[in-house]
């Protein structure tokens, strides 16, 4: 099996994750844990209107879990509350664009159960 | 009987590095098995046919071996396997507590030696307490075993940090305590059984089947009334009245695990499923510590827990699959140690007989890589 998942716009993710921090006085959040290894995530969504205005995610964890953090925050910023609550496991896993086996799949998918958690408990 | 040995086992195609969770299997376990399942299979402690008579017989005598090979005089009995058989007993120990009393287990322990004594504590209102550790990852009473000390659970060998826990030391401060000690780690490693109520481990982490545990019992133990209940257990009902059966048979009731006790009776006939395993952990020591923060002593068996500086432990154990080496990533059912540690997740590289050198190295070299490749200077 090759390194084909440690692609380096991945790693670059990892090193400097997209919207890492806190946000001050957000709307709602939930942090997930990944009972396997421990790493845990928390997101912050501040939300306007029924959009997400702003979006921040913190805590630690793999380079895949990382990296798919980055990018699923990414994508919430100006998406509805409703956009975002269609937002699928299988679309955060394939905007890795990397091939993601069994057991990995936990870590690409926990900032997608942290969201899911976060919009439960929207106002 | 004669030692195992890396010949016993067919070629593998991975550098297997995770022995603690299970061990590979020596070529004759596949074959009795096979042999069980394709001659020799029948129903035991039931039938009075040929082979129904063989079957109970060769259970039987599998007992003798254990007690043989581990140069044992206590109850050999069968149960589905460590997790189970320390779970049972919480519950068969369960009216010997009150809210006075207290648990004791150490830190290091593994959640199947934790997390019973932690649902048994919440039922009774008896106190779980936890052992810390000193600097060289060794339990220490703090204090906290006394006189209402009425459980003291320990592991033998921890199976992440390769301590090879002073049990007797410990369980010698709370004489008025019912002892078990979690063999699972230590079964392989050629160890002197500790004195103790419960000696538990499983069959498939030295080199036998999966889905049997063992459980060496004290009289103590078998005074106890069991928790589990059902055929093959009970000889008689007289008006509700459950009358038990003699010896091991008492804690085993149902279907025994068939194929499996008799395939390690017939890998016992033949191998000593036990080996010296200091020496490769040692060599795996000083070539890991040079590039890696190793968690754990440096005299240890079984296996050595590290974290690789700027790589994440599942990324470390990816980066390792893919070039082929088998180790572990995250906590290892060891939620407790890892919190006292301050660590979220540890790599484990384990060690059977078959490990080689050559192995060790494949381990290291992979790391570095891992390493390279997350600073942004791999090639």
């Amino acid at each position: 099996m090759s390194d084909s998942m440690y692609k380096e716009y991945i790693l670059e993710l990892y090193r400097t994750p997209l919207n890492k921090g806190e946000l001050d006085k957000p709307t709602c959040q939930a942090t997930a844990t990944n009972q396997s290894c421990g790493d845990t995530i928390t997101l912050q969504l501040k939300i306007t209107n029924s959009i997400i205005t702003d979006v921040a995610f913190s805590g630690s964890g793999c380079a895949i879990s990382i990296a798919s953090a980055s990018l699923l925050t990414e994508l919430l910023k100006t998406k509805t509350i409703e956009q975002a609550k269609r937002i699928t496991q299988d679309q955060v896993v394939s905007q890795l664009q990397i091939p993601i086996t069994h057991t990995r799949r936990a870590c690409a998918t926990l900032i997608h159960q942290a969201l899911m958690s976060a919009l439960s408990h929207t106002p | 009987m004669r030692k195992i040995r890396s010949t016993d086992f067919a070629k593998s195609k991975e550098c297997y590095l995770d022995s603690s969770a299970t061990t590979r299997k020596p070529t004759i376990l596949g074959a009795s098995a096979k042999a069980v399942y394709t001659n020799d299979y029948a129903s035991a402690y039931r039938g009075l046919y040929e082979s129904s008579e063989q079957a109970t017989a060769e259970i039987e005598a599998t007992r003798g071996k254990i007690s043989r090979w581990l140069k044992t005089a206590r109850q050999v009995i069968f149960t589905p396997g460590v997790t189970q058989s320390i779970n049972t007993l919480a519950y068969m120990l369960e009216p010997t507590l009150t809210k006075a009393d207290n648990i004791i287990v150490s830190v290091l322990e593994h959640h199947a030696n934790y997390v019973p004594w932690l649902e048994l504590a919440k039922r009774t209102g008896a106190q779980l307490r936890t052992l810390p550790l000193d600097s060289s990852y060794q339990p220490i009473n703090n204090g906290q075993i006394d006189t209402n000390t009425k459980i003291i659970a320990l592991a033998h060998v921890s199976n992440v940090t390769g301590t090879i826990v002073d049990v007797q030391k410990l369980t010698a401060q709370a004489p008025n305590a019912f002892s078990i000690v979690d063999g699972s780690q230590a079964v392989a490693h050629e160890l002197a059984i500790p004195l103790c109520d419960a000696y538990v481990f499983s069959p498939h982490k030295c080199y036998g089947p999966d889905g049997l545990g063992i459980l060496l019992a004290s009289e103590m133990y078998m005074n106890l009334r069991p928790a589990v209940f059902g055929g093959h257990a009970t000889t008689g009902l007289n008006h509700n009245t459950i009358v038990f059966s003699e010896g091991a048979a008492k804690f085993e009731p149902g279907t025994p695990a068939i194929t499996a006790i008799r395939s390690f009776g017939r890998l016992l006939d033949v191998l000593d499923p036990r080996h010296e395993s200091e020496s490769i952990r040692t060599y795996a020591f000083t070539q890991l510590q040079k590039h890696v923060t190793i968690h754990g002593p440096k005299k240890g068996c079984a296996c050595i827990s590290f974290t690789v500086p700027g790589v994440p432990a599942h990324d470390v154990a990816q980066i390792l699959a893919n070039r082929g080496v088998a180790i572990r990533a995250g906590h290892h059912c060891t939620i407790p140690l890892h919190q006292s540690l301050g660590l979220q997740a540890t790599c484990r590289a384990s060690f059977g007989v078959y490990t080689t050198k050559a192995d060790i190295q494949k381990l290291v070299s992979g790391i570095l890589y891992a390493k390279a490749l997350f600073g942004g200077k791999a090639k």
